[in-house]
């Protein structure tokens, strides 16, 4: 990628793209299928999910990579993992060092683009499914994902704090 | 005197990924979750290798090396980064910490298996030298 004043949310999707099925791959052996926006299982996708949060903070660009899975995906992957049965602390630490993961990736590829940040450590709630919203003057990229019938989700939220001026 | 492995990393995760991988080797594991526990636990056990993340709470895993590299009894010990920060910057400094290997998060388990026990070994050749 060439150094653009600005990134936009089409810049974005391919290393959301690149860096979620690089971490099923490599971390879990586990394929994810792309799932399109008015795909009728994302009107579905109802119950209990983790979210791992992972601030970046750069001169040229601040926002947040958000990785949301299901509870039940993230139980399973953390027994898979930690090879034993899983508590509710299993699976959100689970979820919170694939958000690391994924944050590490997305934040090597904007680096090697000209944007340099620094990631915060991941943050977990647990909840129900959300949507971010961009406000005006940022970018918003949603990625969604199916693995094993499982609905991921993927979003990246970038600013740019030094054209804002 | 079987090898002593330490851990360090904030996430249960990764440290009972690790415990996990090792766990078949003839080796003794011990794992703490940030940088504070680490020199404490290092002080203690003298480990054949220690395997440390770089972004943690309460001491960060650069710090940790700086720290026991000022240290007589631990500043030789091998030390390969395990983490998710891929910056140049942050290889650059632990590279010039001495760091042995830098192993990028999503991570290859054979991988970093094969180049611990390398380490191991040649830890064990250069006691045997000294």
């Amino acid at each position: 990628m060439t150094m653009k004043p600005k990134l936009s949310s089409e810049d974005l999707n391919p290393i959301a793209t690149r860096a979620i099925t690089e971490v099923l791959a490599v971390q879990l052996k586990r394929v994810a299928e792309p799932v399109t926006p008015g795909d009728e299982r994302l009107k579905k996708a109802t119950g209990h999910h983790l979210h791992a949060t992972v601030t970046l903070t750069g001169e040229r660009i601040i926002g947040a990579v958000l990785f949301q899975v299901p509870v039940e995906f993230a139980t399973k992957v953390a027994e898979q993992l930690l090879g034993s049965d899983a508590e509710t602390d299993d699976s959100k630490d689970v979820t919170g060092e694939l958000g690391n993961m994924i944050s590490g990736l997305v934040k090597g590829e904007l680096s090697s683009a000209g944007y340099h940040g620094t990631l915060g450590t991941p943050t977990v709630t647990l909840g129900s499914r959300i949507t971010l919203h961009a406000p005006a003057d940022s970018e918003l990229c949603t990625t969604e994902w199916s693995c094993e019938g499982h609905l991921l989700s993927l979003q990246i939220q970038l600013s740019h704090p030094h054209l804002a001026a | 005197m079987i090898p002593k492995i330490l851990t360090v990393d904030d996430s249960k995760t990764i440290r009972m990924i690790l415990a996990r991988l090792f766990r078949p080797f003839a080796c003794e594991l011990h794992e703490a979750g940030n940088g504070e526990e680490a020199l404490a636990v290092a002080g203690r056990e003298k480990p054949s290798l220690i395997i440390l993340d770089y972004n943690m709470p309460v001491m960060d895993g650069v710090t940790m090396l700086r720290l026991l590299r000022e240290d007589e009894d631990l500043k030789k010990t091998p030390v390969i980064m395990l983490t998710a920060d891929s910056s140049t910057q942050i290889i650059s400094i632990v590279a010039r910490l001495g760091v042995r290997d830098y192993i990028t998060k999503p991570f290859n388990e054979d991988q970093l298996l094969a180049k611990a026990s390398r380490l191991i070994i040649l830890e064990r050749r250069q006691e045997g030298e000294t």
